[in-house]
């Protein structure tokens, strides 16, 4: 089990890597030279210069990754040009939200998503059955942005419950925290929930397919323990590999949320950033998103070994 | 062989939902390809006097901020749809293929390169890596599609890579080198094409999101140019008048969901009608 | 009310399918006593699983249904209780258990195997834990797995696959049932670890006076250890009686049909085997007449009477459903039996394989995937081949046969050692040079579904070869070799535009052997060719194999883990075992005078269908598995299962000795004894 975390934890350093080299890349794909783009041209010529060295542009193309990757993993991530702060307070500041949001959809989509497609596998062919698969399919189909119109439009502004801009931490205001949040969650968990759904029913039916769930109905166990106890922990090997997938969708793709709610979280600062040439920032978000995908990623496989001993004791 | 075509159009078309999402698309397939026929007006056509107005007689849908007839966009809306979903999914579906193919039947190092590189693509979010993509190739009709097939080429080498890797280990691979025939045409002649049919399901599946992902991306500004019609434009540009006309943003994104979920229904039909267990015989 | 301790009266179970309904249990009867051991024989569509599924409503309905009968089980009709219900339930397990084919899949990869058999014990003997988990290791150790009491906590992919059935085994007698049945259950296991498992059964039914169904289509089986015997095909009891009166005086001509079919252990070989010709049933269509008629050598006018034939009884126990009695069958002419040609063989030695040895690299498991050792799969395997013979290669999982066949085939590169084929050494040969070699060496597989790519025609896949060395100069003279070829393996040319799926197995198979002769090889590498296939079926394959042999002068290597149907096709054989040859003899000198003790245990193992011979059988046992070639035993490869070990078997190595009449012997028990 220890041979297999370290295998994945080097396989992550190798992926990371790989990745800090398209960040930085992102800089010198971009046509133009990256100083004017930032600041616009109407800067006077010392200015540019002076802005050029310090983001060390003046150096040839592989001391400058190296020299942008050592201040990067000592924490100095630069100077937004845009934010005008330093990268690290404009991430800072946001990160917590983004993360807040996005474990909480994430879990809650795995929650109901898996719940759902446990009563429609065993329920399979009932009313029931048809209407969730039915909302599942749509909930795949549903662009999120659309739905959080939608939303917005009937408890925004037609029924006026709920609010429909901004956020803030629970520490700050735990009252209207929980109201904010009620949209941006409910968004961002559809497509999760409709495919954790959609997964969790096949995976069940064909685990109850299984030669071994035949076994355990000749030794007379009620349906109930079959599934709790036989069926649904083998069903959800193949769910897990989604959990790490939809962790990626709703931490990055919160991007889309945040903007239409108005909601300060790193996905929308990454928007901004890049529609504002603003690269320090940029390059930043790109490489901590990834971190934290693969972190996620790395969870999951860890979880993967611990419930499948299968690939334990390999 | 055409015993083999017609069993699987049979179980294809043996549930009717599969038939109404078969219908769906082909509805909208006709609205792209005679969108002017279709059309009540030019869908670029501004006629300010006559803006953000409800449903009439004249404009069946109502009109958008620029007195453009909603209507007759989403119509040529449905062309960027088709256009740039099709072409994506079958721009990243063959690159896609053969990144899996080579990395799956020369292994090594060459796999291992291939997939790390693969996992990287894929840890970043699609959103961000289409956005930046944009930034850097700009915003034309035929970039799009690269754009948006770029986040989904490593699904496709993965499912390919697999299918390789377990294809390879069959009887009759081994049958084919043992009857004399060469690597090569081993691959091209046994390997590839039965490894096909689960690709085939999972770019008809991922249609329905890539639509989904210009869609995105036009709504934050940067998918195709203004001012052709994009019904995720659409649904950015009725997004400021949500208070007054809640119409405008919404009517494009139902016609989203319509496409898409045909799509994804459509997707799981063809995968059914592929996979030998369904289809009634054996 | 009944005496019998299950009674099961005209059970009818229906699958509702797309193409129809299936009859797959139509009509059937019998009985089980306490203590008692039955067999059900039956080829695949006989529909003897579908019973005993049906009679523990382990079918899942919708599709199936059970249609009527009554199954009268301590006095109750159970198959009036439903399906879910707290007595049908606590009858599965607790009254009735099972055990299953396939020990890989049947038991929970991700729960403990201490925790599968506990939960039966507290459910249907209301055990608390600590004394649920007691008779756990208790049972255990009875079914024979070694330190059970730490071994309770694994997983089952912790142990083989004849460890995983002596555990189902646990599971099912842990809450002492009445009636336990094997379905199959030894049929995906090695040859010396089914008889261990078959005798493990019988001790522990005959200890518990449980009764036992065994569920087979290996009349063999049948006639080693039941007491009555059931025959069934297509949803049908054809026969039923004593063992000795199925096997010695059989009266239906399905039975009659498969006792002529299958080789035997103890047969002089001039007898060719007879097979039933065409194919297994089909049961979307069963037909209203006697489902056998299709395929009976015995048939006239009465035979098509819409209705299933009276049962005729012979004994109080002995009966069988046919329109004639036996006198009569014995008179009437049976159709003509095939005319196998014959075949000569040379001394001329057409292929010679040297100190063979392959070894596969094994890594560790860290991130930087290091060598850490070698495994051997083959270890100085040496023997010759003579034109025109067969010669059987016959071992257990492990052995090496499929890793030597996949050697000559250059499909493996032989790690060290020679294999020299008319002339040349085929391991020294670059790839593009092996032309020749594709050409004149061939093979069929052992997997008629696997090995036909389900996307070409039938024509296609046969003609491969053809195609790829370029064996044919204009299409007419393709298409005439095609035809030429499905005849000579008795299929009809018409069909060369199918697809595999079809086809059914034993025709697949014919076209494998099809392929595998296009490019007109002189040496043919067959792999278990027929042991994927029905009983009936196996017997055509055979002969079919054997005519072809002569009539185009084919020498074959014929690998095989069925002792009986090798010694019934082979000249001269070679016992595996771990990577080594063991022994290699004469067919007729193997059986009468076996030298290695491990091959005196292989055809202990192998049960002869007669149960009066099985009765005064002498038989050697042997202990333990085939162990693994991660960690081969050092010095003799068999030391630690022989019965006659001694300290040098630990560390020396055995060469093959010659014992005369090209009989030779790698043990030093057999040069003690007999040089």
């Amino acid at each position: 089990m220890g041979r297999y975390i370290v295998k994945r934890l080097l396989e992550t350093l190798v992926i990371l890597f790989i990745i800090s080299i398209i960040a930085f890349a992102i800089i010198h794909l971009i046509p133009g030279d990256p100083v004017y783009i930032m600041l616009g041209t109407d800067i006077n010529q010392e200015f540019h210069d002076q802005v050029y060295r310090e983001m060390g542009l003046d150096r040839p193309l592989v001391d400058q990754y190296f020299y942008w990757l050592g201040r990067f993993l000592t924490g100095n991530f630069g100077h937004s040009y845009y934010f005008k702060q330093e990268v690290s307070q404009v991430v800072a500041a946001r990160l917590p939200i983004t993360l807040y949001l996005g474990v909480f959809s994430s879990v809650f989509s795995v929650v109901i998503g898996i719940f759902c497609g446990v009563i429609t596998a065993v329920k399979r062919g009932t009313w029931l059955d048809n209407i969730i698969t039915v909302l599942a399919n749509i909930g795949i189909a549903m662009p999120s942005f659309w739905l959080a119109m939608l939303l917005i439009w009937l408890f925004g502004i037609k029924l006026r419950i709920l609010p429909t801009h901004d956020f803030v931490m629970p520490s700050v205001n735990l009252k209207l925290s929980l109201q904010q949040m009620v949209m941006p969650v409910i968004c961002m968990s559809v497509g999760g929930v409709a495919s954790y759904t959609r997964q969790t029913r096949s995976s069940m039916l064909e685990v109850i397919g299984q030669d071994y769930i035949r076994t355990a109905r000749s030794k007379g166990l009620t349906e109930s323990r079959i599934i709790n106890k036989h069926a649904i922990k083998n069903a959800l090997i193949p769910v897990l590999t989604l959990i790490g997938m939809t962790l990626r969708g709703c931490i990055g793709g919160s991007a889309i949320i945040e903007t239409i709610f108005n909601i300060n979280g790193l996905g929308r600062v990454m928007v901004v950033a890049l529609n504002n040439r603003d690269y320090t920032t940029l390059q930043t978000g790109l490489v901590l998103l990834a971190l934290i995908t693969c972190l996620c990623n790395l969870a999951v496989d860890i979880a993967y070994a611990y419930v499948d001993p299968r690939i334990r004791l390999k | 062989m055409k015993q083999s075509a017609k069993l699987f159009f049979h179980t294809l078309f043996r549930r009717k939902i599969v038939v109404v999402a078969a219908l769906i698309i082909l509805f909208f397939f006709i609205c792209a390809v005679a969108s002017p026929l279709l059309a009540t007006h030019n869908p670029n056509e501004m006629i300010l006097k006559d803006k953000l107005q409800g449903c009439s007689a004249e404009h069946l849908l109502g009109t958008d901020q620029l007195g453009r007839d909603l209507y007759s966009r989403i119509v040529y809306g449905s062309r960027i749809a088709f256009i740039v979903g099709v072409l994506s999914v079958i721009l990243a579906g063959i690159v896609g293929t053969i990144i899996g193919l080579v990395a799956g039947y020369f292994g090594g190092i060459v796999d291992s390169i291939l997939m790390r590189i693969i996992e990287a693509i894929m840890a970043i979010p699609s959103i961000i890596l289409a956005l930046a993509l944009v930034a850097i190739f700009g915003r034309s009709f035929l970039m799009l599609p690269v754009v948006l097939g770029v986040s989904a080429i490593p699904g496709y080498a993965r499912m390919m890579r697999g299918q390789v890797l377990t294809v390879r280990e069959l009887d009759y691979v081994q049958a084919s080198r043992i009857r004399g025939n060469s690597s090569i045409v081993t691959m091209a002649k046994h390997i590839f094409p039965n490894c096909l049919s689960p690709m085939i399901v999972i770019m008809t599946q991922s249609i329905g999101s890539t639509i989904l992902g210009e869609a995105a991306l036009s709504f934050l500004g940067a998918g195709i140019e203004p001012p052709t019609a994009s019904w995720g434009a659409m649904v950015n540009d009725g997004y400021k008048y949500l208070y007054t006309n809640p119409g405008f943003a919404i009517i494009p994104g139902v016609a989203v969901i319509l496409l898409v979920l045909a799509f994804n229904i459509f997707g799981d039909g063809v995968r059914d009608a592929l996979d030998p267990r369904m289809r009634g015989g054996k | 009310m009944s005496e019998h301790l299950l009674d099961v009266k005209n059970l009818r179970t229906v699958f509702h399918m797309h193409e129809g309904v299936v009859r797959a249990v139509d009509d059937v009867s019998f009985h089980l006593d306490e203590g008692e051991i039955i067999a059900i024989v039956g080829e695949s569509g006989s529909g003897k699983s579908v019973s005993m599924m049906s009679i523990l409503k382990l079918i899942s309905m919708p599709p199936g249904e059970i249609l009527g009968g009554e199954v009268w089980f301590k006095g109750e009709n159970i198959l009036a209780l439903e399906k879910n219900s707290k007595e049908m339930r606590s009858i599965r397990g607790g009254g009735i258990s099972m055990i299953f084919q396939e020990p890989m899949t049947s038991l929970n990869p991700v729960l403990t195997i201490g925790d599968q058999i506990a939960e039966s014990i507290t459910l249907h003997l209301g055990y608390s834990r600590t004394d649920a988990r007691k008779r756990t290791v208790e049972l255990l150790t009875q079914v024979g797995i070694p330190d059970a009491q730490s071994r309770i906590d694994y997983y089952p992919t912790q142990f083989s696959g004849g460890m995983r059935q002596r555990i189902m085994i646990a599971m099912a007698m842990a809450c002492n049932p009445k009636i336990l049945i094997a379905d199959e259950a030894t049929t995906a296991l090695d040859v010396t670890t089914q008889e261990q498992i078959l005798e493990l059964l019988r001790d522990i039914v005959k200890q518990t006076n449980t009764a036992l169904i065994i569920i087979t289509h290996n009349l063999s089986i049948v006639a080693r250890y039941a007491e009555r015997v059931y025959v069934m095909y297509s949803g049908n009891v054809v026969e039923q009686g004593t063992s000795e009166e199925v096997f010695h005086q059989a009266a239906h001509p399905y039975t009659m049909g498969l006792l002529n079919a299958i080789p035997r252990l103890d047969s002089d070989k001039s007898k060719q085997l007879v097979a039933i010709k065409g194919f297994p049933p089909n049961p979307a269509k069963k037909p209203e007449h006697c489902a056998f008629y299709a395929r009976c050598p015995y048939t006239c006018e009465t035979c098509t009477k819409p209705q299933i034939p009276d049962a005729i009884s012979y004994s109080n126990i002995h009966t069988a459903s046919c329109w004639f009695k036996r006198e009569q069958l014995m008179n009437m002419d049976a159709q003509e039996l095939e005319s196998l040609a014959e075949k000569t063989v040379n001394s001329d030695v057409i292929m010679e394989v040297k100190e063979l040895c392959k070894e596969f690299p094994v890594y560790s498991k860290g991130f930087f995937r290091r060598k850490i050792g070698n495994v051997r799969a083959l270890d100085n395997v040496s023997f010759k081949v003579y034109r025109g013979e067969t010669l059987g290669i016959v071992g257990e999982s492990g052995c090496g046969k499929t890793t030597l066949a996949k050697t000559i085939l250059r499909l493996y590169d032989a790690s060290h050692g020679s294999i020299v084929f008319n002339g040349r050494d085929i391991c020294k040969l670059k790839e593009r040079d092996l032309g020749d070699v594709r050409r004149e060496v061939q093979f069929i597989f052992q997997d008629p579904y696997g090995s036909l790519d389900p996307r070409q025609s039938a024509g296609s896949i046969v003609g491969e070869s053809l195609k790829a060395h370029k064996l044919c100069k204009t299409p007419k003279d393709y298409n005439r070799r095609i035809d030429e070829l499905f005849q000579a393996v008795g299929l009809d040319p018409a069909l060369k535009n199918r697809v595999p799926h079809e086809f059914s197995g034993g025709q697949r198979q014919r076209l494998s052997i099809a392929s595998a002769l296009a490019s007109d090889p002189s040496f043919v590498i067959c792999n278990e060719p027929i042991s994927a296939l029905d009983v009936s079926i196996q017997a055509q394959i055979i002969n079919l194999l054997i005519d072809l042999q002569a009539k185009r002068g084919l020498t074959y290597l014929f690998i095989a883990h069925d002792l009986s149907v090798v010694r019934h096709i082979s000249d001269r054989i070679v016992v595996m075992y771990l990577g080594k040859v063991v022994e290699v003899s004469r067919w007729d000198e193997l059986y009468s005078k076996p030298l290695h003790p491990y091959t005196k245990a292989l055809l202990s193992a192998i049960p002869i269908p007669d149960p009066t011979v099985e009765k005064q059988r002498v038989r050697t046992r042997i202990e333990g598995e085939v162990p693994s070639i991660v960690k081969r035993p050092t010095g003799c490869v068999f030391h630690n299962r022989c019965p006659h070990a001694t300290e040098r078997c630990k560390t020396e190595i055995p060469q093959l000795h010659s014992y005369g009449n090209e009989h030779l012997a790698a043990c030093f028990y057999a040069e003690e004894h007999n040089l």
